[in-house]
């Protein structure tokens, strides 16, 4: 049977569009892993999961209050809205993890590495406790279903032993974030 | 097949028919079968197709991460790859086998979600399941188009209507998100296809239910929050009037009767009578949000009410002057039309809103009574006795009435379920007695 040339291109572009999207998304990560500066963020992990794509662990980090004076807090809560885009930029502090020292809500010029996170909700009556809560692009970790509850046994045990310590491996290279590993107490949690 | 042709055979000895018109019968037995094609291989291929994809889904799930991350990708793409060559057979080699072009459409839609699953995956992409609906959803859309698919185009729909509640009603933050409208939009051209080409198909009739319960679902992604809440809720009212309208128009253009297919018509049917029987309860009225307080007329949804009233308006005036539309004495259309002044009064008199929507019950119920007589049709006259029933029971729960009102209230729907029915059988007797009397 003869089909018109349509056919073919329009099958063509289907093609090309459905291996184009997650390629895309693969190529922009696989840079960003192989190129970006790595940090270490103190992280908790917990273990829920996906209908498609399966266990992981969800990393909590630690709040904002405690990476910025609450003063700039205070002020960058009355500009915020939830669900904004905001850009957070990030140094190492002298123990050697990663610390937020700043967020804009646009995405900054100067060449210094940072990520973009999404304001999750806000609180500007109670100046104590949380004001702005962000949701960082790097909260997921997948792993093996059986693993992921193991895991999260693992992290708990390293919780009570103070000595030990949980961080979260991440390369960030043009604004783009990848979580690489988590790690507890020196051991991978893939391990 | 073959108890037919050992019953012709038998009727050929009895001398009842002759050889010829005993080939002559088989004949259009034959070809009859043929022109209806053999549904259980197009079952099984979209069957197959749905749990290797599934399959596959879980599979990923699973998350293997001893591999590396170049073998996990070419593994995520192996599928998608597969689907297309499938596709692309189908459509070369048997464009006319529905089971091949379903079957291959529905495994590619599958394995295009297991890849995208699979790369957000191997980088932990962070991402709610709203947004890999979303991306799920633009890859598939050329598919429904170029394979000209009907069950992916099914998919498609329950798709866009997961994503809409999860962007707006689990999600958080609550915002407006009116992508479910675009990928609607996006879809209705090949729907409007599969109605003008394939009016009698299942996947056609299954689309006609679909369609109308997506959009009801995707109307409240619309809500506003804080302002003005009362305009969704009538628009609401309204929107199921119209699909209701969508439902009458393409009965009366088609001819089609039979209600099982006319998915638009029932949903806003049932979808009228459940808010009615809602508002037949006086609280209903006295908690609803004022309509002129608060400035509504100043929220969104002031302004979906107004587009889908000022709709419902013109295909109202558009069939009640039609005559062959048949409409005039169906109760819906005037309670679209009248629903904005029904809620004015409501909420200034609470009890007033309870009444009409008990009289309004109550004419739907008296109609679908009347045209089961007319049309000598016991389901429609039992839906209309079910409809007064579910109202009175809703009665029962009404602590206004006296015992013995609500008591006499059931005991004369009891006794019109009794008599409407014996009436209509006795008169069916008594036509069918007149109609052999002749040949007697």
């Amino acid at each position: 049977m003869n089909k018109p040339v349509y056919f073919f291109l329009a099958f063509g572009l289907m093609v090309l569009f459905q291996l184009g999207v997650p390629l895309q998304t693969a190529y922009r990560y696989e840079v960003a892993l192989r190129k970006g500066t790595a940090f270490k963020f103190d992280t908790e992990p917990i273990d829920p999961n996906d209908p498609f794509r399966g266990k992981y662990v969800d990393l909590r980090f630690s709040p904002l209050e405690d990476q910025l004076p609450r003063k700039t807090i205070k002020q960058l809560a009355t500009q915020l809205v939830p669900g904004q885009t905001v850009y957070a930029t990030v140094v190492t502090d002298n123990k050697g993890y990663a610390r937020l020292s700043g967020i804009y809500p646009e995405a900054p010029v100067e060449d210094m590495p940072y990520f973009s996170a999404q304001v999750n909700y806000l609180n500007q009556w109670d100046t104590t406790g949380t004001m702005i809560s962000l949701r960082y692009p790097f909260e997921r970790f997948y792993l093996e279903e059986h693993r992921a509850p193991a895991a999260e046994d693992r992290y708990r045990e390293a919780l009570r032993d103070s000595t030990q310590n949980v961080y979260a491996l991440v390369r960030i290279r043009g604004g783009l974030a990848v979580l690489e590993d988590v790690v507890i107490n020196g051991v991978s949690i893939t391990k | 097949m073959a108890k037919s042709a050992t019953e012709l055979a038998e009727l050929q000895a009895a001398g009842i028919i002759d050889e010829t018109t005993a080939q002559r019968i088989a004949a259009y037995w034959e070809q009859r079968a043929a022109a209806r094609p053999n549904r259980l291989p197009l079952v099984f291929s979209l069957l197959g197709a749905l749990l290797v994809g599934l399959g596959i889904i879980l599979l990923v799930a699973h998350n293997w991460d001893q591999l590396n991350r170049f073998i996990k990708l070419l593994i995520a793409f192996l599928p998608v790859v597969l689907g297309q060559g499938a596709a692309w057979y189908a459509w070369q080699n048997r464009p006319e086998n529905v089971a091949w072009r379903e079957g291959s459409a529905l495994f590619l839609f599958l394995a295009t979600g297991a890849c995208l699953a699979m790369v957000s995956q191997i980088y932990h992409l962070e991402g709610s399941l709203s947004s890999y609906l979303f991306t799920w959803i633009w890859v598939v859309l050329p598919v429904i188009y170029v394979l000209k698919s009907s069950a992916v185009s099914l998919f498609y729909w329950v798709g866009i209507t997961w994503y809409a509640t999860e962007a707006v009603y689990w999600g958080y933050p609550h915002g407006a998100d009116y992508w479910y409208w675009f990928f609607a939009l996006a879809a209705a051209p090949f729907y409007l296809w599969l109605r003008r080409t394939r009016a009698g198909s299942n996947f056609t009739i299954f689309h006609h239910w679909i369609i109308p319960l997506s959009l009801t679902i995707g109307l409240g992604t619309l809500y506003q929050q804080g302002q003005g809440g009362s305009f969704l809720w009538l628009g609401y009212q309204i929107f199921l009037v119209g699909l209701f309208l969508v439902g009458w128009a393409s009965r009366y253009i088609s001819g089609q009767q039979r209600l099982i297919g006319n998915g638009w018509l029932m949903v806003g049917l049932l979808g009228s009578i459940g808010m009615l029987l809602a508002q037949s309860f006086r609280p209903v009225w006295e908690s609803m949000p004022a309509i002129f307080e608060d400035n509504g007329w100043q929220s969104r949804n002031f302004l979906v009410f107004a587009v889908i009233y000022a709709t419902v308006i013109g295909s109202c005036i558009y069939l009640l002057f039609r005559r062959t539309a048949d409409l005039r004495w169906h109760p819906l259309p005037y309670l679209g039309l009248l629903a904005p002044f029904i809620y004015i009064m409501g909420q200034g008199n609470p009890l007033l809103g309870a009444v009409i929507g008990n009289v309004f019950l109550l004419l739907l119920g008296v109609y679908h009574i009347g045209l089961g007589t007319q049309r000598d049709h016991l389901g429609i006259l039992n839906f209309g006795l079910l409809i007064i029933t579910a109202q009175i029971i809703c009665r029962f729960f009404d602590t206004d009435l006296s015992f013995t009102v609500r008591g006499l209230l059931f005991l004369v729907v009891g006794a019109g379920f009794f008599l409407t029915n014996i009436y209509l059988i006795r008169r069916r007797q008594k036509t069918d007695h007149t109609v052999l009397k002749p040949e007697e």
